[in-house]
């Protein structure tokens, strides 16, 4: 069913009728268009959704919160709408002291010299759980052993020492207790089109304070390669700032990717291209395409 | 699949659910969604028995439907609602009901009493839903996964913010993104109260 005057009905509405606050000719009206018009239940579901998050957040106006407390959670199957709300904040707390956590052990005198394997694994395993809980995206330990190899390369050593610090206590803890969940690195991902297909368009990534990684994911056309590279390059004067070891692609999607984390303290706002090749089995690269992003300092 | 009171042959339920699905050929997933908005418009009624309702107006469709052979001039969606408003007068003309709420109360000790009981029992709620709820993620697809941890993530602004760039980032309108995340978060919310049930 399909009704013309569904759309009239703001959030505030639909807030309204959920705390049964609405006159009821016009809740009829909506309990109507709650079961028999698609388009109109899952808005709906989506405005409540957000009102009980909104509850648990402490987001909503005092007299809102009243009448949520009254009305809404005078049913035992709401009350459990909010109940996994509330795990929903919970967990998004706990791996925000994580973070916390691991941010302030990086900051740490740097008494740790040197990379040893046994930290490699741990910064990586860290990083891994971390993007997981994030919502971002799996980097392989192998691949972020390299991009650190690199990094350290680059100057980057004391950094990527203090990170790696922060990850050997993450692994502590692991051989303690492994089913605790893993202290994270604060990453922000950036998907960037294909050359082919994005053309005309600069992504952007906003980059807070804070953040370890920015993990760009490059999304490949069809190809053989077994290995690729990328190099970070200035736009404006074409100077390379960084570039990546060797890495595989991944599917992220539904598409080929490949998936690269770069250092966020090596980035300025601005303009960058990561210039993506593809490696021959000789170890020849292949410039297989420029994808442009920009950088903004939050 | 249960339909209350009334247990149609299998050709007459699969008849039933091609029905409610007009074509589209969801294997069932239309009948729980249809049973889904039942049971909350029943609770946003303030039914008590809410689930039992839903399935009460189900089995009166499905009765009606094979009965009929066909229910034409009106969505099935549609026709479901009618019904259930029929359903839901009767119950409140079932004089029981007004009485039933207070009578389901459980018996209680002193305020100080309750209000420890409720701590306690809050407490442990709590840790059992999350227990479920990291159980719960981990079945779900690693793509749902992430989309529901970020999409719901946030405070109010840096939450819309997010939400646009999510749409972009997968290439679809926000309504499509926003009907993605709740089909997950009703996923998941069925699994941590199975799993809670469970525990």
């Amino acid at each position: 069913m399909s009704s013309p005057d569904k759309h009239v009905y703001s959030d505030e509405v639909l807030t309204r009728y959920l705390l049964g606050e609405l006159p009821s000719e016009q809740a009829d009206k909506l309990d109507e268009l709650s079961v028999a018009d698609d388009e109109f239940a899952w808005r709906l579901n989506a405005v409540e959704n957000d009102l009980v998050d909104g509850f648990v957040r402490g987001e909503l106006p005092h007299e809102s919160r009243k009448r949520f407390e009254s009305f809404y959670l005078s049913s035992a199957k709401r009350r459990q709408k909010v109940e996994f709300a509330s795990g929903l904040l919970e967990l998004e707390k706990r791996s925000a002291v994580q973070f916390k956590n691991t941010a302030s052990a990086a900051r740490r005198p740097a008494w740790w010299h040197g990379a040893n394997l046994f930290l490699q694994w741990g910064f990586a395993a860290a990083a891994l759980a971390l993007l997981l809980l994030a919502g971002y995206l799996f980097v392989d330990n192998t691949r972020l052993h390299r991009q650190m190899d690199e990094a350290g390369k680059r100057g980057q050593e004391q950094e990527l020492a203090r990170q790696h610090e922060a990850a050997e206590n993450q692994n502590g803890d692991h051989a303690r207790d492994t089913s605790s969940v893993p202290a994270q690195l604060n990453t922000v991902a950036l998907l960037l089109p294909s050359p082919t297909r994005g053309i005309g368009r600069v992504e952007v990534v906003s980059v807070h304070p804070g953040t370890d990684l920015v993990v760009l994911v490059l999304t490949l056309e069809p190809n053989d390669f077994p290995h690729y590279r990328v190099s970070l390059k200035d736009t404006a004067t074409r100077q390379e700032v960084w570039h990546s070891s060797d890495l595989a692609s991944s599917a992220t999607g539904g598409r080929k990717t490949v998936v690269v984390s770069v250092p966020s303290k090596l980035l300025l706002q601005q303009r960058y291209l990561a210039q993506l090749m593809g490696v021959q089995p000789d170890g020849a690269a292949v410039p297989m395409g420029d994808y442009p992003f920009g950088v903004v300092l939050k | 699949m249960h339909l209350k009171n009334w247990t149609p042959t299998q050709d007459a339920f699969r008849q039933f659910l091609d029905w409610l699905d007009e074509g589209g050929g969801s294997g069932g997933e239309r009948y729980l969604e249809l049973r889904r908005r039942l049971v909350l418009y029943f609770d946003r009624r303030n039914c008590l028995t809410a689930d039992e309702l839903a399935d009460e107006t189900l089995s009166r469709v499905a009765q009606k439907f094979q009965e009929q052979g066909e229910i034409t001039n009106i969505s099935p969606a549609h026709y479901c609602f009618v019904t259930a408003k029929f359903v839901f007068l009767e119950y409140t003309r079932r004089a029981e009901h007004s009485h039933k709420s207070l009578g389901d109360l459980p018996a209680s000790g002193g305020p100080g009493e309750i209000a420890a009981a409720a701590a306690d029992r809050e407490s442990e709620l709590k840790e059992r839903t999350l227990d479920c709820l990291e159980r719960c993620l981990k079945k779900l697809e690693r793509d749902e996964s992430a989309l529901i941890l970020e999409y719901y993530q946030g405070e109010h602004r840096e939450k819309i913010q997010s939400r646009r760039l999510i749409a972009k980032r997968l290439g679809l309108s926000g309504n499509a993104v926003t009907i993605r995340a709740c089909r997950i978060r009703n996923k998941l919310e069925i699994c941590v109260r199975t799993c809670s049930e469970k525990e």
